[in-house]
C-alpha cells in the first residue's frame, strides 16, 4: 500500500485536470492508489466515552504516524451488548462520544503545569500563569501540605473530585487518609444524588437502576428525558423509536418540552415541582379503578373509594407494605381533579395516563412491564424526597421493579469488576489518624450534624456529602478554616449552584496565607488543579496541573449498568499524549506527589503506593524514583481487577482479549470490555425476578413499601433528632426546617401523625415559598441540561454549539431562555433580544442571554439550558456569550438527602437589555 | 447499481445530531465561517403548535442527490463528455447516471467557485446568517482564505501556558492544514465501481470551490471495506454513525415516502414535507422521510 499524502494527491489531481480536458475516460488510470482504513497504522481501540455517566464502550480510531498516534474517530464497541447486535456500533454511541476528539485535541488544553504570580485572587483578576515544571509544582505542593503537617493542620487539606474513573479511590481517600484528612469531597451530591434517597425510601435501594426498555409497555418519564441526559443515553436514542412504532407508549412529564416528550404520546407540562400531585392522582385513579398489579401487591378485594377509608377484604397485601396506610392517609382525596388544579394538567388527561400507565385490561404480568422513571428534574429539587418517592412508588402499584419490562433492580448476576484501594491503615501514622478523624468541611457546623440537613443515606444521618456546602464552609471557615485545596476534573466555582458563594471563598489575597495556626490566616486557600482546562475553579488556582484527557489518554476503568448489562469497560491510552506534560490525574499525580512528600520526609505515602498495588498485582515494589507511568499502569490493573495475583492476571487477559471469551453462560469479556447479563433462571416465565418473586428487595420487610415504621429512613431521622445540636424534639419541626412544610403540616406539630414523615406526599414547590413577591418575579425558571454537555467539559469545542439545536426550542450559536409567547409580549421581547435575568438570590448582577420564544413552555415559567456563560475554559467558552444558570440559583437542597437542587427553586425576574 | 434514495425513518429519529457530527469527522469539514456551515449532514429543527399541543420535529437533512438537480444546471464549467454522466456530459457538478448509483457529485479540480450552483440549489443558501438559514447543502469555500487558515492561529488562550491551533497539529505531526484529529487517507474509486469516474474526495478541503456531501460515494466504492455495497462499512457515514438506525440507504422509493419542498416553500428553516410529484420536473430529492418524527 502507498501512502498518499496531500501533496501526492494535488499532483495527482493536477495531472487529472489537464488530462480530463481530452477525455473523460482517461481519469481513471491517473487515480492516486488508495491507502484506507485496512492500511498499516490504522485501527480501532476499544476505551471508554465519559460523556456522561452511562460510560458506553466506544472504539476510538487511531493513526499512527512517525510514532505519533492520533484520534480520527470514535464510534460505538460493537462487541458491548448494551448495544443492538445488528448495529452495534452505532447503537453505542450518541452524539456526545464523537465531541471527545474536540475537547482532546483542543488547543485550549493545559499544556504545562502553570504557576499563579499574582496573589490576588478574584473573578476578573489576572492570575498571571506562568509555566513551571512538575517536579517545582510537586514541591511547592509537598513544602506546604507537611508545613500544615507539622502544624497540625493537615485535616484542612480538601480534595474535590470532578469527573472520576474507578481509579478514583487514591486521590479520594488514600493520600487524605494517609496524610491526615477526612477531606475527601466528591461532586455526586450536585449530579442525581436526591434520586438515591427516593428509591431507597421505597424499595430500600441507595443506588441508580437500570431499566428494561426493550420488554417495556409503557414507559412513563419524570423529569428526564433518557434521549438527551442523565444515563441510558445510547441505548435509548437506539431504542425508542422501535420500541414506540412496536407498540411501546411513552408518557413525558417535563415542564418543558424536550425530547423524549416531543416523541410521546402524551406530554404532561406541570407546573414545575408539582409531580408528586400528578403521581399522586395517577396512584389514585388506579387504586379507585382496581387498576394494580394483584400478583404482586395482594389486596385484591380491597376497595378504595374516593375521599373515604380503604374497606380492606380478604386477601392480603403480599408484595408490597402500607398500602391501605398510604391510601387512608394520603391517597384517598387525591384525585385527578384535586392534582389538575395543582399540576395544570386536566383530569381527563391524568385519567388517561393512569390508566395507560396501569395497562387497563392487562394480565399482571403485562401490567408489570411499566416503568415509573424517576429523573433529576423531580428529585432534584427541595421538594424532590416526597415528590420523588410518589413518583417511584408506581413501580410498586404496577409490580414492575425487579420484572421484564420494568425498572430492574437486581446486579446481574456475576459480579467481578473492580478493587477498592488497598488496606492502608498500616502507613496512617498519629498525625494521619488524628487528621482524618475530623469532621469534614461539608458538615459545615461544629458538631458535625446541621440544623435542617440530615443527609440521609440508608439508616444514618450525615452520611452524604453535601458538596456544595463546601462552598460555604470555604467562604466562613467553618467549622474550620480550608487552607489547601487539590481539585481533579472539576469545577464547582462554575457547576455548583450559588457560585458566588464559591467565587467569594476563595478569592483574597495570598500574600498572608500560612500552614500553621489555629486560626484564620486572612489569605483563601492554596489551590492545586489538574484539569484538561484552565476552567473558573483554575482562575483561582495557585498551580494548574496539565491532566491528562480521560477517554483517549488515561488508563484507567468503570463499571456501569445499561440495557441489561453490567458492562466493566478499559480506558486506554489511546492517543500519544497531546501534551507530553499532561499526566493521569488518578495515577500519575498522586505518585508524583507521593515523590515530592517523600524526598521532604514524609514516605508513608509513597511507600504505601510502591508497595501494596504492585503486590496485589504480582509485581515487584516500585523503585523510589520509577516513572508516573510505571504507576499508571499498576494501578490500572488494580483497580481493573479483583483477587488474588493469578486471578486477576487471568482478567486482564480475558478483557484485554481481542475476541470474546465466553467465561460462563452470562459472563464474557474481550475487547476492553468485561459484560455480565442475568442468568436465565433469574427471570422465570412471567418475567417475574428473584427479587420479585423472594420478595428481598432492599427495605427492612423486602417488599416494596408505601409505609413501614421500621423504615431506614426513619432509623435515621431518628437518631438525626438526638444528635444533631440542638436537638430537635420532633419530625414536625424537622420536616419544617427541610421546607417540607405541607408534609410537616399534616405529621402536626408534635408528631400526631407520625405515618406522614414517611409516606409517598406531595410537597409543594420551593419557588412559591418564603415570602419571594411573584409580581418582582414572575417566572418559575427551569434549569435542563444540554444535550452535548459532556457533564460541562465540552463548552469549548466547536460542534457544541454547531449543533446545539439539538436541544429542542434551543438555537445554534446562541445560549437562549425559552418563554412562552405571552409572557415573552408581556415582557416585551422578541427572538433574538438580549435580557438579563435575576433572581432573588442574585437580585442584581444576574446573567444574560438571548431570547426564544416559544410554546414548549407554559406562561409564567421559563426554561434556559446549563453549560453556556462561561468566563474561563477556553476560547470558544469563554466567548460564545450567554449565562451560567448556577449564578442565579440559589444554594439549596434536597435537604433529607443533601443534593444540590436545581429545578424548582427559584423564581426569576427579566428585562430586556 | 441504480439511483440510491435516503430513507430517513422519523418514527426512528430523536434529532440527536449525530449524523451532523459524525459526517463532519468522516468527511473533515471545516468550522462554520464566512456564512457557510460547511456541514454536508445537518438537521432542522422546528417547533410548530400552540401550548400545550406543542411539537417539536427534528429532519436530517444532506444533499438530496435530486433528479434533474439544478445545481447541476447551473454549473457553468465546461462540460466532457462521459457516459457515465447524466445526458453523457460531465461538468464541475454533475450526476452520475442511475446505472451509477445516480450520486450528484462535485469535481474540486474543476470548480473554480462561482457557486452558481449554491444559489441555484433549491436547497441551500448563499449566506446561511444573512439568509437566516438553518442548513445549506452547498457551502462555498472562500476565494482566498483556506478552509482550516484558522489551524494556523498561534495564539494562546493563556500564554505558554495553554496550546495553539497551530502548536496541537505541529503536536500530532500534522503537516497538512487540517484538524488534529483528520483522517489523513484517501478512498479512491475501486473495484466494484470499475468504469467510474475517480472519486472527487480529498481529505483536506481547498479554498475557491464548493462542497456538498458526495452520499460518501467513496465509502460505497470501496471494496475494501466489504463486500456487500450499502453494507457494513459501505455505507454513507451518517448512515453508519446514526444510534438511532433511522437513516437507511435503499434503491427504490418508500411507500408514503415524502420529500423536503424547495426553499421558496422553507425559506431552509421550516419542515414542510411534499409528495414529490408536487415538487415540479426539477431538483426531486432523492431523500425521502417515512414515519412521524412525534406521536402526538
Amino acid at each position: 500500500m502507498i501512502k498518499v499524502t496531500r501533496r501526492d494527491f494535488l499532483k495527482g489531481s493536477a495531472a487529472i485536470g489537464v488530462a480530463g480536458a481530452l477525455s473523460g475516460t482517461v481519469l481513471n488510470t491517473l487515480t492516486p492508489s488508495k491507502a484506507h482504513a485496512t492500511e498499516d497504522g490504522i485501527g480501532w481501540i476499544p476505551t471508554t466515552c465519559v460523556g456522561c455517566t452511562t460510560w458506553c464502550s466506544v472504539d476510538v480510531k487511531t493513526q499512527t504516524e512517525g510514532g505519533v498516534t492520533r484520534a480520527i474517530d470514535v464510534r460505538g464497541n460493537k462487541y458491548s451488548k448494551r448495544g443492538d447486535a445488528a448495529t452495534g456500533d452505532a447503537s453505542n454511541a450518541c452524539p456526545r462520544a464523537r465531541l471527545a476528539l474536540q475537547e482532546a485535541y483542543d488547543a485550549d488544553r493545559v499544556k504545562v503545569p502553570m504557576r499563579r504570580t499574582n496573589p490576588l485572587k478574584g473573578r476578573g483578576v489576572d492570575p498571571g500563569f506562568i509555566p513551571v515544571d512538575w517536579d517545582s509544582a510537586m514541591d511547592e505542593m509537598a513544602d506546604k501540605m507537611l508545613q500544615m503537617r507539622a502544624a497540625g493542620n493537615s485535616h484542612k487539606y480538601v480534595y474535590f473530585r470532578g469527573r472520576y474513573t474507578y481509579g478514583r479511590d487514591t486521590l479520594y481517600t488514600g493520600i487524605p487518609k494517609i496524610y491526615g484528612s477526612p477531606n475527601g469531597i466528591s461532586h455526586s451530591s450536585i449530579c442525581a444524588e436526591a434520586e438515591n434517597i427516593c428509591r431507597e425510601g421505597v424499595v430500600g435501594k441507595y443506588g441508580y437502576d437500570d431499566y428494561d426498555i426493550d420488554n417495556c409497555r409503557c414507559l412513563l418519564l419524570w423529569g428526564v428525558d433518557p434521549t438527551a441526559s442523565n444515563r441510558l443515553v445510547s441505548g435509548t436514542i437506539h431504542k425508542l423509536g422501535a420500541r414506540i412504532n412496536a407498540g411501546m407508549k411513552v408518557i413525558a412529564v417535563d415542564p418543558r418540552l424536550n425530547t423524549a416528550a416531543a416523541k410521546a404520546h402524551y406530554w404532561l407540562p406541570v407546573k414545575p415541582g408539582t409531580d408528586g400531585a400528578l403521581a399522586l392522582a395517577m396512584a389514585h385513579h388506579i387504586l379507585v379503578n382496581g387498576l394494580w398489579n394483584k400478583s404482586f401487591v395482594g389486596l385484591d378485594d380491597t376497595v378504595f373509594t374516593a375521599n373515604n377509608n380503604a374497606v380492606v377484604g380478604t386477601v392480603a397485601e403480599s408484595g408490597t407494605m402500607g398500602l391501605v396506610t398510604w391510601w387512608d392517609m394520603v391517597l384517598k382525596d387525591k384525585t385527578p381533579a384535586w392534582a389538575a388544579g395543582v399540576t395544570g394538567i386536566s383530569p381527563l388527561t391524568i385519567i388517561k395516563v393512569a390508566e395507560e400507565f396501569a395497562g387497563v385490561g392487562e394480565a399482571d404480568d403485562d401490567k408489570a412491564r411499566a416503568i415509573s422513571w424517576l429523573g433529576p428534574g423531580v428529585a432534584m429539587q427541595p421538594n424532590g424526597y416526597y415528590n420523588g418517592k410518589a413518583c417511584i412508588a408506581l413501580n410498586g402499584l404496577m409490580g414492575s421493579f425487579d420484572h421484564i419490562g420494568g425498572e430492574i433492580q437486581a446486579e446481574p448476576s456475576a459480579s467481578v469488576y473492580s478493587s477498592d484501594i488497598p488496606a492502608y491503615a498500616t502507613y496512617q501514622d498519629a498525625t494521619a489518624t488524628t487528621g482524618a478523624g475530623k469532621q469534614k468541611i461539608t458538615k459545615y457546623v461544629a458538631s458535625g450534624l446541621e440544623a435542617g440537613m440530615p443527609t440521609v443515606e440508608g439508616n444514618a444521618p450525615g452520611k452524604l456529602t453535601p458538596t456544595n456546602r463546601a462552598g460555604d464552609a470555604i467562604k466562613d471557615e467553618s467549622p474550620y478554616e480550608t487552607k489547601f485545596i487539590l481539585g481533579a476534573m472539576n469545577n464547582f466555582v462554575f457547576s455548583c449552584t450559588g457560585t458566588k458563594r464559591w467565587e467569594d471563598g476563595l478569592s483574597g489575597d495570598m500574600s498572608s496565607w500560612s500552614a500553621e495556626g489555629t486560626t484564620s490566616d486572612g489569605a483563601p486557600p492554596f489551590v492545586v488543579h489538574a484539569t484538561t482546562h484552565a476552567s473558573e475553579f483554575s482562575m483561582f488556582a495557585d498551580i494548574v496541573l496539565p491532566g491528562k484527557h480521560t477517554g483517549l489518554e488515561v488508563k484507567s476503568s468503570t463499571h456501569q449498568r445499561s440495557g441489561m448489562y453490567k458492562n466493566h469497560n478499559l480506558y486506554n491510552a489511546v492517543i500519544s499524549p497531546v501534551w507530553p506534560d499532561a499526566k493521569n490525574p488518578e495515577s500519575e499525580l498522586p505518585w508524583k506527589l507521593a515523590q515530592a512528600l517523600n524526598t521532604w520526609g514524609f514516605s508513608n505515602l509513597l511507600n504505601f503506593l510502591r508497595t501494596e498495588y504492585p503486590a496485589a498485582v504480582g509485581a515487584s515494589t516500585l523503585g523510589v524514583w520509577a516513572d508516573s507511568s510505571a504507576f499508571e499502569d499498576i494501578h490500572h490493573k488494580y483497580h481493573a481487577t479483583k483477587g488474588t495475583a493469578g486471578a486477576r492476571d487471568t482478567l486482564w487477559t480475558q478483557i484485554n482479549g481481542a475476541t470474546m471469551t465466553t467465561i460462563s453462560a452470562y459472563q464474557e469479556a474481550g475487547n476492553g470490555i468485561y459484560q455480565a447479563t442475568y442468568a436465565s433462571t433469574y427471570f422465570d416465565s412471567n418475567g417475574r425476578g428473584a427479587a420479585w418473586n423472594g420478595l428481598t428487595f432492599g427495605t427492612a420487610s423486602g417488599k416494596v413499601e408505601f409505609y413501614n415504621s421500621g423504615a431506614k429512613h426513619l432509623t435515621a431521622l431518628t437518631s438525626y433528632k438526638t444528635k444533631v445540636t440542638p436537638n430537635y424534639s420532633t419530625f414536625y419541626d424537622i420536616l419544617n426546617d427541610c421546607n417540607y412544610n405541607d408534609v410537616a403540616t399534616q405529621v402536626g406539630s408534635g408528631d400526631a401523625n407520625p405515618e406522614y414523615v414517611f409516606l409517598p406526599n406531595y410537597e409543594s414547590p420551593f419557588y412559591n415559598k418564603g415570602g419571594v413577591n411573584p409580581a418582582e418575579y414572575p417566572y418559575a425558571y427551569i434549569d435542563h441540561k444540554s444535550r452535548l454537555n459532556r457533564e460541562g467539559r465540552s463548552q469549548n469545542c466547536g460542534w457544541y454549539y454547531e449543533f446545539k439545536s439539538n436541544d429542542p426550542g434551543d438555537e445554534k450559536w446562541k445560549d437562549v431562555i425559552k418563554i412562552h409567547p405571552a409572557d415573552a409580549y408581556v415582557i416585551g421581547v422578541v427572538d433574538g433580544d438580549t435580557v438579563k435575568i435575576t433572581s432573588p438570590s442574585n437580585p442584581t448582577t444576574g446573567i444574560t442571554c438571548k431570547v426564544k420564544v416559544w410554546n414548549g413552555v407554559r406562561a409564567g415559567t421559563v426554561a434556559k439550558a446549563y453549560g453556556q456563560g462561561h468566563w474561563a475554559y477556553g476560547r470558544n467558552a469563554s466567548n460564545s456569550g450567554g449565562g451560567n444558570n448556577n449564578e442565579i440559583l440559589p444554594a439549596e437542597w434536597e435537604r433529607i438527602n443533601g443534593g444540590t437542587a436545581r429545578n424548582g427553586v427559584t423564581r426569576v425576574k427579566i428585562v430586556k437589555i | 447499481m441504480s439511483q440510491y434514495i435516503m430513507k430517513v425513518d422519523l418514527s426512528k429519529c430523536v434529532g440527536c445530531g449525530t449524523c451532523g457530527i459524525a459526517c463532519k469527522i468522516g468527511n473533515n469539514t471545516p468550522k462554520r465561517q464566512t456564512g457557510q456551515t460547511h456541514n454536508r449532514a445537518d438537521y432542522i429543527t422546528e417547533t410548530t403548535g400552540y401550548f400545550p399541543y406543542t411539537k417539536w420535529t427534528a429532519l436530517p437533512v444532506q444533499c438530496n442527490h435530486c433528479e434533474n438537480p439544478l445545481c447541476v444546471a447551473a454549473c457553468p464549467v465546461s462540460p466532457v463528455a462521459d457516459t457515465n454522466c447524466v445526458g453523457g456530459q460531465r461538468k464541475a457538478m454533475y450526476k452520475l447516471t442511475a446505472a451509477n448509483g445516480g450520486f450528484v457529485l462535485h469535481d474540486d479540480e474543476r470548480c473554480y467557485g462561482c457557486r452558481r450552483c449554491q444559489r441555484a440549489c433549491p436547497y441551500s443558501a448563499l449566506d446561511v446568517n444573512s439568509a437566516n438559514a438553518q442548513f445549506s447543502v452547498i457551502s462555498g469555500y472562500d476565494r482566498l482564505q483556506e478552509p482550516f487558515q484558522y489551524l494556523q492561529d498561534t495564539t494562546e488562550y493563556i500564554a505558554s501556558c495553554t496550546g495553539s491551533e497551530d502548536e496541537v497539529r505541529s503536536q500530532v505531526s500534522m503537516s497538512d492544514l487540517a484538524p488534529g484529529y483528520a483522517n489523513r487517507w484517501e478512498f479512491a474509486a475501486g473495484a466494484a465501481g470499475a468504469g467510474l469516474p475517480p472519486t472527487p474526495i480529498n481529505d483536506v478541503r481547498r479554498k475557491n470551490i464548493v462542497d456538498k456531501c458526495y452520499l460518501c460515494y467513496h465509502r460505497l466504492n470501496d471494496s475494501s471495506l466489504g463486500s456487500t455495497e450499502n453494507a457494513g462499512e459501505r455505507r454513507p457515514y451518517c448512515v453508519i454513525a446514526c444510534p438511532a438506525a433511522a437513516r437507511e440507504l435503499v434503491t427504490t422509493i418508500p411507500s408514503g415516502g415524502k420529500v423536503l419542498a424547495h426553499k421558496k416553500y422553507t425559506y431552509l428553516r421550516k419542515i414542510v414535507l411534499v409528495n414529490p410529484s408536487t415538487i415540479g420536473t426539477a431538483s426531486i430529492p432523492n431523500t425521502y422521510y417515512v414515519g412521524n418524527f412525534g406521536n402526538r
